[in-house]
């Protein structure tokens, strides 16, 4: 364990020079305590109350306890053995793209990514020429310009501690749940949107404009504000599939909406989900949850899940501001030893709120699809509107899909509505297809695209390319 | 366990303490197989646990009511005197009373059962024959108890009725089973009716639950219900009792292939209702429908839990459940529809609605699929909201009075479930208890 | 002070429907303005201790953002069942300053 005196030299040190951007030259050895947690924020340069609010959230950690799911099976994590703060991977895995495994590249090939790109996410060395880091710096002029702010969630630490104590912890509290606490003690990186009055973000954030962001952040945190009639899109996540040492992916992500404010939260995830025995997989546990605080405030969720070995994720919205809506939008896929527990909670507080929930579900192979929702009407919330569709599509009998909502109810002007369906990939669907032409793959692909029409709908294009492509890949094989 | 001379069976105690005692405390005439049972179902409540909060399938039912009430067991020996029930108008083939969990020799009519057609008492000490046949089935029950609760109500037994119907025999009319709490003082009856309908054979049986305004205490029944292959069998519960009782009562269906089975079941009275079905469609091509509808008010809570297992091919069933909420009251519904891999060609629909009349009243429901074969429809569907606003104005404009209005919407919503109810004259009787019920949480609720 | 009430913070850090959560005499408390009355509940729901302070404010009632358990501001009824409360304490406004008395 470092000691304090030798951190405190250290920190001294830095601040002298300026600060340190996040590439250090240190890591901390495994383990877990409050001396871990202080170095952290020490390491960010982070004012006083935020090191505070990570105590705090680190000593309510200590007195909850881990939950048990019924429908997700996972071998127990050991946070001691976890290192909470390791350089980012800057430094390039591969001298040339042909050390790179090429099932990998195939991989990328077909889902459209450009050969520098691969490097890029293969760990390769890239060239000079592409400067990832100059593209970026475009963009940054241009949103300040319009006034949004957009950094990494350290660097809003220290550039902007008002508008982050504001905000930080209002929607998903230190000690929401296990793993948000946790995440509220440690968080290392994340991304920090602030879209002031009136503001109509001029183009779609994504984690990848991101300067100095580590390809895969562990403890994530990140804020997204849109203040008065201001409206953004955020993308998180990309189509190509992600490996990292850390098995513990546990993030908590933040929305907050003022009046007449919208923002759009979009996902795309693939993690990898293991080898054939379901080992090595990563554990995916977000929190995720939109707080529709303003009149007329609008947050949407959409999300296409394919990776993980296990995915536990409920994003959420609370409507709060009277006439406000809440989305969310989902494809979760679940294939080989996959299991996921993901579904939203809609909480209806305000007048005349609406909310709308269309979860689309694949298992595949041995799968594990769980959907747990919750729409929860308060008394308040005269004229409430929940609309929620479940759908269920199961590809052989090997596989399981399960629906657990919970529906509160407590306003009787409220009108809720939940619709679910469990359907399989039909032989003669197939057959018809076949005889049309296309191969199985491309027949199972076009059914199932037709099954998440509704939510591919929903994501912006690039992403809704994406998407459809990683499905298709996803599901080789599954048939049969 | 303690020794037989313990505190007279009448004493008022709680089921908690009832668990911790042991098997000894219930004695008295029982026969030895009946008081085996007794022992088991405790032993078993005590292995597993009594059901708590803090469980999921208990989470908006606070089972203490049930479980820290003082009851008392009811008194040894039959029932005299006059009949306080309320009588549906409706031909029997058998009706069969009970009062405050004593059988009412007087008032059971038991004579001109056709052959082939088997109704025994139990719990009179005289069942000798039945005994064989029944013990297996109520250790069965005990044995694939969930919780403590259900343990005690599948084995205490104070008193009850064996169904037995041959192959290929119809029985035309219902057998009806009369259960009314009179005595003020809180008794605990632990009603159990068996009904077992031979292959190809037909047969329906009516519980009728109720119990005089000021009635206490707790009703823990137990049906046991056995279609054979082919069979048609039909069971009905009408649970009107007093509002200051609880009522436990726990359907378990085992269905075998190609057979047909109907649930009504009404839900008006009682302080806390706990309503469950645990229903195993384990042959294939067989149907069960579920029909439910719950009409709480005041500080009544009504909670039906339904599991459907699906656990052969080509089989279907239905759950419709609807429940109209007034005052402070609660109502809770939770229904899984469970199918297992080998369960192909399953066609399982479920559907529950639920309407609150006052902003104090609190509706949950927990549709549930857990399924694990591909070639399957699998369909569920919850509504909670208020009257049609649109078809409400359009009655208003066509001269119809406000009052009106809401009344004839709330008939129409209920009786979509009344409707279902396969006896002509048990509907009958519901439509009315139902119209008097609404028109008067109207007047409250408006 | 010696009649117990401590300065919790200054009115204008709470606007009109909100909540601020602020340690008085080592005790975490949720101060709540409702129409420009200050109200001081403890920080702590009955259900699961979760921060009642950072939850959303609904009119009269304060909603706990773990599990969405409503209270009554004033009386701190769990407006589910009125036997279960959340702790209150006395407050008044000194000039431009809150004070809470929570012992």
């Amino acid at each position: 364990m470092t000691t304090t005196p030798e951190l405190q030299d250290w920190e001294s040190q830095s601040y002298k020079y300026g600060f340190v951007s996040e590439v250090e030259s240190d890591t901390i050895p495994p383990g877990l305590n409050e001396d871990v947690v202080r170095t952290i924020s020490a390491k960010k340069g982070e004012p006083e109350w935020l090191t505070e609010w990570r105590l705090k959230a680190y000593r309510n950690w200590l007195t909850m306890r881990e939950p048990e799911w019924q429908n997700v099976h996972y071998p127990k994590i050991d946070f001691q053995a976890i290192s909470y703060y390791s350089a980012p991977k800057n430094t390039p895995k591969y001298e040339s793209i042909d050390e790179v495994d090429p099932e990998l590249l195939r991989t990328y090939e077909r889902l459209g990514i450009p050969l520098e790109e691969q490097k890029r996410l293969a760990g390769v060395a890239v060239d000079a020429v592409f400067d990832s880091v100059s593209v970026a710096t475009t963009f940054k002029k241009e949103l300040a310009a319009a006034g949004v702010i957009f950094c990494s969630i350290s660097e809003a630490a220290r550039e902007h501690p008002e508008l982050l104590k504001k905000y930080l912890g209002t929607v998903v509290p230190y000690n929401d749940n296990y793993y948000a606490a946790l995440n509220s003690a440690v968080f290392t990186d994340g991304s920090f949107v602030f879209v002031p009055k009136g503001v109509a973000c001029p183009m779609e954030l994504s984690t990848y404009f991101r300067i100095n962001a580590q390809a895969t952040g562990q403890f994530e945190r990140t804020l997204i504000i849109a203040e008065e009639k201001a409206s953004v899109s955020y993308l998180e996540g990309c189509t190509a599939p992600m490996r990292d040492e850390n098995q513990l992916h546990a993030a908590v992500v933040e929305l907050v909406a003022l009046d007449d404010a919208k923002i759009k939260y979009s996902t795309i995830q693939n993690w990898y989900p293991g080898d054939r025995e379901g080992k090595g997989g990563i554990f995916n546990f977000v929190t995720k949850r939109g707080l529709c605080k303003g009149k007329r405030s609008h947050i949407s969720w959409t999300q296409v899940e394919t990776g993980s070995a296990i995915t536990w994720k409920y994003p959420s919205c609370v409507l709060q501001g009277d006439d406000s809506v809440g989305e969310f939008y989902s494809v979760a896929l679940s294939k080989g030893r996959q299991q996921i527990d993901s579904g939203t909670k809609m909480v209806h507080i305000g007048k005349n709120t609406r909310s709308n929930v269309v979860s689309k579900g694949i298992s595949a192979q041995e799968g594990n699809n769980t959907y747990r929702g919750l729409v929860k009407i308060m008394r308040g919330a005269e004229n409430a509107r929940n609309y929620t569709q479940c759908d269920s599509m199961l590809m052989g009998n090997r596989c399981g899909a399960h629906t657990f909502p919970y529906i509160e109810n407590a306003n009787p002007t409220a009108n809720v509505e939940h619709e679910a369906t469990t359907s399989k990939v039909g032989e003669d669907q197939l057959f018809y297809l076949q005889q049309r032409g296309l191969n199985e793959e491309q027949a199972v692909s076009m059914i199932v695209n037709g099954f998440c029409r509704e939510v591919f709908r929903e994501l912006p294009m690039e992403f809704a390319v994406e998407a459809t492509k990683l499905l298709e890949i996803s599901l080789e094989g599954s048939v049969g | 366990m303690k020794g037989a001379t313990e505190t007279p069976q009448h004493t008022a105690s709680t089921l908690v303490e009832l668990v911790e005692r042991g098997g000894a405390a219930i004695e008295g005439d029982a026969p030895s197989w009946l008081r085996d049972a007794r022992a088991m179902a405790i032993e078993r409540a005590a292995a597993i646990g009594l059901p708590a909060k803090t469980d999921e399938e208990w989470r908006y039912t606070d089972p203490k009511p049930l479980l820290e009430g003082q009851f008392s067991l009811p008194r040894p020996g039959a029932h005299e005197g006059d009949d306080p029930c309320e009588h549906m108008e409706i031909e029997s083939a058998a009706r069969i009373v009970f009062i405050d969990g004593r059988l009412a020799p007087e008032h059971c009519r038991l004579s001109g059962l056709p052959s082939g057609v088997e109704v025994s008492l139990v719990g009179t000490g005289e069942e000798a024959d039945v005994e064989e046949r029944l013990a297996p089935i109520v250790a069965q029950g005990i044995g694939g108890a969930r919780d403590g609760l259900e343990a005690l109500g599948a084995g205490l037994i104070t008193g009850g009725v064996f169904v037995r119907v041959d192959a290929g025999v119809t029985l035309e009319k219902p057998i009806v089973v009369v259960f009314r709490a009179e005595d003020g003082s809180p008794v605990l009856s632990a009603p159990h009716i068996t009904l077992i309908v031979g292959e190809g054979a037909r047969a329906s049986v009516i519980e009728d639950h109720q119990g005089s305004a000021g009635a206490t205490g707790l009703t823990l029944g137990r049906s046991e219900v056995r279609v054979a292959k082919g069979a048609h069998a039909e069971h009905a519960m009408l649970q009107r009792e007093s509002p200051g009782r609880h009522h436990v009562s726990t359907l378990r269906l085992i269905q075998d292939a190609e057979s047909h089975f109907h649930s009504d079941r009404v839900l008006l009275g009682g302080a806390v209702t706990r309503n469950n079905i645990h229903a195993t469609l384990q042959g294939e091509s067989c149907e069960a429908v579920f029909n439910g509808l719950y009409t709480p008010e005041e500080r009544q809570h009504h909670d039906s839990h339904i599991r459907v297992e699906h656990m052969a091919p080509g089989c279907n069933s239905r759950q419709y459940y609807r429940g109209i909420l007034a005052d402070r009251s609660r109502a809770v519904f939770t229904g899984r529809i469970y199918v297992k891999d080998v369960a192909q060609q399953t066609d399982a629909i479920q559907s529950n609605s639920n309407l609150l009349l006052s902003d104090a009243a609190h509706a949950v429901a927990k549709p549930q699929l857990e399924i694990y074969a591909d070639d399957v429809r699998c369909t569920h569907g919850a509504t909670s909201g208020q009257l049609d606003a649109d078809a409400a104005f359009y009655l208003r404009a066509r001269g119809v009075p406000e009052r009106v209005a809401k009344l004839l919407l709330l008939q129409a919503f209920a009786g979509e479930n009344i409707d279902r109810i396969e006896n002509e004259a048990l509907r009958t009787t519901v439509h009315a208890l139902a119209d008097d019920r609404l028109g008067a949480a109207l007047e409250r609720n408006t | 002070m010696s009649d117990g009430f401590v300065r919790a913070l200054s009115v204008d850090e709470v606007a009109p429907g909100e909540a601020r959560v602020v340690t008085v005499d080592g005790v975490e408390i949720a101060v709540v303005n409702i129409d420009g009355e200050f109200h001081a509940l403890e920080n702590r729901c009955p259900h699961a201790d979760g921060p009642l302070g950072e939850g959303f404010v609904q009119g009269d009632a304060i909603v706990c953002p773990l599990h969405y358990w409503e209270f009554d501001i004033r009386t701190g009824e769990y407006l589910d069942d009125p036997e279960v409360c959340v702790r209150r304490y006395e407050t008044r406004v000194e000039g431009s300053d809150v004070l809470v008395r929570v012992r």
